[in-house]
């Protein structure tokens, strides 16, 4: 059973996307920009390839992800602290937990409403040839958990400082570090001055990885724990951040 | 401060326990998984999990991978990352299924190591990167008698078949000793081995050298191949019998062969109605097998082969040159078996084999016989059908095209028949009439599996592989399908149920039908060039014939005139030509936009719809309700105005 | 029906307020005063639930707002200092969204909006959004909210800050008009509104409690009646002529 101020929060939250030209503006470049990169002529392009699968797609998703997902948490807190409407909200019946967790979850909605909005995609490949479903399901699936990974640490951010452009920033590095982490370069760096156990802590923090993993077609229960722990925990830091930071 | 100092101590251990978390997790819960793709790629098959049932002892994996020098290394190294990932997954299916019997060891050789000197020592496949990075992707497998076979080199082209090279190093390590095959046929598919410098040697000096085809040295890796003459007495000391063409056998042989399936034995035979890639055979002379003798025998089994009479289909026609000097187009001879041929059969021979070719099969027909079960292994599609031809009209592509007329039922291209069978021979041979009469058989008494195919060519070098900068390597799935009907025979049905996990077809249905079509209309336009110009040669001719002193000058006007009018013609042609050829482009790259715009434009430009609609509407119903108020003011109503709903 | 008993919060050294404690009792308004930075807000959003205090508690009709803060909340209305509202709202959808947040229930909702829009005559913005309002509208939308779930305890925290004349006249009415039934704290530090609509005051400075008492005794210390001496006098800890503390 969920409160129902948190409900009432939520919808407010998901619908204030719409009446703001931010979330269109989201929308649109999101939508747009998958849909070029996804056809842009070259090499790894999807009608280039000749492949009815949405791997072409998927690919791009974590990097668009990287910068967009930013824009949307960074309001999340850092606006309200700024205006000083935190102060209204939290002294209404609704805990900081909750607060936060309703605000989460309506961007979480949001996010998820834009990957919606690439149903062209799956009628193009119907279209084409015989795609396989549960793949293509499985991308989608792994698309929405990057974004909720990646909008926790947004909301992390936004309610460390109250300044916009650097919640963005920060997320934004913080974001690329985590989808970086089992990348060769960082691994490299990192494995010159730590031990093997500490390169190997720090693969299994890429987000990317487990991205790639369900990408690729098999779902493990691994998987979802990674994805929860991490959302759990940003989320978890975002409620004692807030706590904190809410009066200054 | 206190309760700041605990905020942030609590932040800090939180990152701390999440990684630590994400850490074991990430080790623990691997195994529980689904797989959601359509091919079960992360799925072991039931025949690998009943080899792994059979193990007993210990089999230690060592999966070698330079994953730092790959790392380091270009963009396309970095491609190996996926497989090897792929690799390992599946490494872990076969680890958790294996009752504990096998152990999974990944290891990464960096240069100048141990591990290292013992990769190179395992023999696997290195290849040097830069001075000192070295790159290795393969598999040890160990068992504890110190049974040691390898994978060199897992490529990520042959992702599809992962699954049955691993099942079958497990296989070769738990059965180390090979099963005998006997391969009986009127072409020399197996000679002696030759040294291969001595056949360096004698190819530089023009000599034809005969060399094993290398179905049957692939065969070797899995077997003991043992070849037997064309004029046996008796076949025995093999678990199966491969059968390749069989034309000119003696009598002796044949009855061997009968005996020999009456005994039990499984048979695989391959006859062709036309084997183009016996170079023996004269300009239109065609080599078919089986001959009258060995004819009677698959009489006995229930199938026959259709003399002068091949399987065709225009849907799986082959696209390639019939001679060097011929322009490539669609070959109605050359028959590439895909999916459709096989999956209404499911038989387990050509599971996950969708890309077979074959070079002018024939059509096999079945008659029933008691006690004898007739099942098709692979034929043609519902719109495929058989022709008929002979003599020169095998070796020009459009006589065949006019001869084929679309069918509207599959033609059978590889029968199976299992159960018990009668000999050919009730009154034993000829010769040894007296002499054997007791000990022959006329019927069989245990159950035996044969299986004939309709063409030879698809196990020839020539069509089931290319040569590479490498050496020869498999070009499609025919050496695929020979093994696996090898295998068929020799009873390895776990292993053999493995095979590739297949390839869905998941190429642009839609751009290939209109590429097809595209070509198909080029092909026209070519022929009616060619049929203008060779209609313009005749008539020159003609006034060739006629031409003498008196109307020579009048002539040569009148060729002349001729000869424009047909540039003019041919021009035109061309110009078809190029349109129709560009049309198909253009089609295609309409399509490609079309669908570029819909994927980019379609729903942003319904965001912006809905976004301006959403806003108006909200602004103007404000402003419709200020409106009203303002107006009450006016009218100096304010006090008691009626209440507008939000 | 609000109690605050020795409420403290140290901002790590600094201690902003300490061991502030007083009642107030239902019709009563206590008018809460001390200059910039003495620790009347922070005081107020101890009270409200969104700081923790460091020591101390506040209930509100009998609710600690530490033990249990949403049901203590329930019977509170707040106007933070400037007023803060979601600009990008309409008038009427943001009052509507705080009585769904405030738990009104869904038949009662149009009512109440509807109250709080004539009580703090809002009629003429209703429908317009509001970050196009003038300041003294928005003060005024921000008492519609606190109103709407009709608490029995109300915070106001500079609630005529800003105002043109005429506008701090109405508010004040309004406040005087409600203290019938609720009991009000204003924080302000413009002394006549003191004397106009509290019944009570309280002075504070640097945190601490310095005065509690009626306006007129506050008064009373001036020989001049001069409140601002008095205040001036207490908080500065100044000797001024004619003011006896």
């Amino acid at each position: 059973m969920i409160n129902q101020t948190v409900k009432n929060l939520f919808f407010k939250e998901f619908a204030s996307y719409f009446k703001t030209p931010l979330g269109y503006v989201f929308l649109v470049i999101f939508l747009f920009g998958i849909g070029y990169l996804t056809f842009e002529p070259g090499r790894g392009s999807f009608f280039y390839m000749r492949e009815a699968s949405m791997t072409s797609f998927f690919k791009y998703i974590p990097w668009m992800f990287l910068f967009l997902i930013p824009a949307v948490s960074m309001r999340l807190w850092s606006e309200e602290r700024k205006s000083g409407t935190v102060e209204l909200l939290l002294t209404m019946p609704v805990t900081v937990k909750q607060a936060v967790l309703a605000k989460f979850f309506a961007s979480w909605a949001f996010i998820g409403l834009a990957l919606l909005g690439t149903f062209p995609m799956i009628i193009t490949v119907t279209y084409l040839g015989k795609p396989d479903y549960g793949v293509i399901f499985l991308g989608y699936l792994a698309s929405f958990l990057i974004a909720g990974s990646l909008l926790a640490v947004g909301g992390f951010f936004s309610a460390l400082t109250k300044n916009q452009v650097i919640s963005f920033i920060l997320t934004v590095c913080v974001s690329f570090l985590l989808l970086m982490a089992g990348s060769p370069p960082i691994l490299d760096f990192i494995s010159s001055f730590s031990p093997k156990y500490v390169v190997d802590l720090f693969e299994s923090l890429s987000v990317l990885n487990h991205f790639d993993s369900i990408e690729r077609g098999v779902f493990s229960l691994s998987n979802i724990w990674f994805f929860s722990v991490m959302i759990s925990f940003w989320l978890f830091g975002n409620i004692i951040l807030l706590d904190e930071n809410k009066a200054n | 401060m206190n309760k700041q100092k605990e905020n942030y101590l609590k932040v800090i251990l939180g990152l701390f326990s999440m990684t630590l978390l994400i850490y074991i997790g990430s080790t623990l819960f691997k195994k529980v998984r689904i797989d959601f793709t359509e091919e079960r790629l992360y799925t072991l098959s039931n025949g690998t999990k009943s080899i792994l049932n059979k193990l007993d002892s210990p089999i230690n994996l060592k999966l070698y991978y330079s994953k730092t020098a790959a790392n380091k290394g270009t963009e396309g190294l970095r491609a190996f990352n996926n497989h090897f990932l792929y690799v390992q997954e599946l490494l872990r299916q076969f680890v958790s299924n294996s009752r504990n019997n096998l152990k999974l060891e990944v290891i990464d050789p960096r240069p100048d190591t141990p591990e290292e000197e013992d990769a190179v020592m395992y023999g696997l496949k290195k290849f040097n990167l830069t001075e000192t990075e070295r790159y290795f992707f393969g598999l040890v497998a160990e068992n504890e008698s110190g049974t040691e076979k390898i994978i060199e080199f897992f490529d990520p082209n042959q992702k599809d078949k992962l699954e049955y090279e691993l099942t079958k190093l497990i296989y070769t390590v738990l059965n180390p000793q090979k099963k005998n095959i006997g391969i009986l046929s009127s072409i020399d598919v197996l000679v002696d081995d030759l040294n291969p410098y001595m056949a360096q040697i004698m190819r530089m000096q023009g000599k034809d050298v005969n060399q094993s085809w290398l179905v049957t040295q692939l065969l070797s890796e899995f077997y003991n191949v043992k070849k037997i003459e064309k004029d046996t007495k008796s076949i025995s000391g093999v678990d199966s019998l491969v059968i390749i063409h069989p034309t000119g056998f003696s009598d002796d042989t044949l009855f061997a062969i009968d005996q020999y399936v009456l005994n039990g034995g499984n048979v695989l035979v391959f006859t062709d109605p036309n084997t183009v890639s016996l170079k023996s055979s004269s300009m239109y002379g065609t080599s078919s097998s089986p001959d009258n003798n060995f004819k009677k025998l698959m009489d006995k089994w229930g199938i026959e082969l259709q003399e002068n009479s091949y399987a065709g289909d225009r849907y799986l026609s082959g696209y390639g040159r019939f001679h060097p000097n011929r322009p490539p187009g669609r070959l109605l001879a050359l028959l590439n078996c895909n999916e459709v041929c096989t999956e209404q059969y499911n038989d387990n021979i050509t599971s996950g084999i969708n890309d077979a070719a074959f070079v002018f099969p024939g059509v096999l027909k079945a008659k029933s016989i008691e006690g004898v079960k007739h099942s098709v292994i692979m034929s043609t599609s519902n719109k495929g059908n058989a022709y008929r031809a002979q003599g020169y009209e095998l070796n020009n592509p459009d006589i065949l095209w006019k001869k084929f007329t679309e069918g509207s039922s599959p033609v059978v291209i590889a029968y199976k028949a299992m159960g018990k069978f009668k000999t050919a021979y009730p009154n034993g041979t000829k010769k040894k009439e007296k002499k054997n009469n007791k000990q022959f058989l006329k019927e069989s008494k245990k159950e035996s599996v044969v299986i004939v195919f309709s063409d030879v060519d698809f196990i020839s070098d020539q069509f089931a592989f290319k040569n590479t900068f490498l050496g020869a390597s498999v070009a499609n799935d025919n050496s695929t399908l020979f093994l696996n009907s090898v295998e068929a025979i020799s009873g390895d049905m776990d292993l053999m149920s493995v095979r590739s996990k297949g390839r869905v077809n998941r190429s642009f249905d839609v751009i290939n039908e209109i590429e097809f079509e595209a070509e198909k209309r080029t092909a026209d336009k070519v022929k009616e060039i060619n049929a203008s110009i060779a209609r313009f040669q005749s008539e020159l001719n003609q006034l060739g014939s006629k031409a003498n002193a008196g109307n020579i000058a009048l002539l040569q006007n009148e060729g002349i005139k001729k000869k424009k009018e047909l540039a003019k013609n041919i021009a035109a042609l061309k110009k078809e030509l190029r349109n129709v050829k560009r049309e198909g482009r253009e089609k295609v790259e309409r399509i490609g936009k079309f669908f570029q715009y819909f994927n980019t434009m379609f729903v942003p430009f319904f965001v912006i719809v809905f976004g301006i609609y959403y806003n108006y509407k909200r602004s103007s119903l404000m402003q419709g309700r200020r409106e009203i108020i303002n107006h009450k003011k006016d009218s100096h109503h304010t006090e008691n105005f009626t209440e507008v709903k939000a | 029906m609000l109690e605050v008993r020795s409420l403290s919060k140290k901002f790590g050294d600094f201690q902003a307020v300490n061991d502030v404690s007083f009642t107030l009792k239902k019709g009563e308004v206590l008018g809460f005063l001390g200059p910039n930075g003495a620790g009347k807000s922070t005081t107020m959003k101890m009270i409200t639930g969104f700081l923790e205090p460091t020591s101390g508690d506040a209930t509100i009709c009998g609710k600690s707002v530490q033990v249990e803060p949403l049901s203590a909340r329930k019977d509170l209305g707040y106007v933070p200092e400037n007023a803060p509202l979601y600009e990008d709202m309409y008038v009427r959808e943001f009052l509507y969204f705080i009585a769904k947040m405030r738990e009104v229930f869904n038949d009662k909702i149009e009512e109440a909006i509807n109250k709080v829009i004539k009580m703090c005559s809002l009629e003429n913005v209703e429908y317009q959004k509001l970050e196009t309002l003038s300041k003294g509208y928005k003060r005024r939308v921000s008492l519609a909210q606190s109103l709407i779930h009709d608490p029995k305890v109300l915070i106001l925290d500079e609630p005529t800050d800003g105002l043109d004349p005429n506008q701090k006249h109405d508010v004040r009415e309004l406040i005087k008009e409600l203290a019938k039934e609720k009991c009000i704290l204003i924080s302000t530090h413009i002394l006549e509104e003191v004397e106009e609509v509290c019944d009570r005051c309280i002075i504070i400075g640097e945190g601490e409690k310095l005065f509690e008492g009626t306006p007129a005794e506050l008064k009373s210390k001036s020989a001049k009646g001069r409140i601002q001496d008095v205040f001036r006098a207490i908080t500065k800890g100044e000797h001024l002529e004619g003011v006896a503390i």
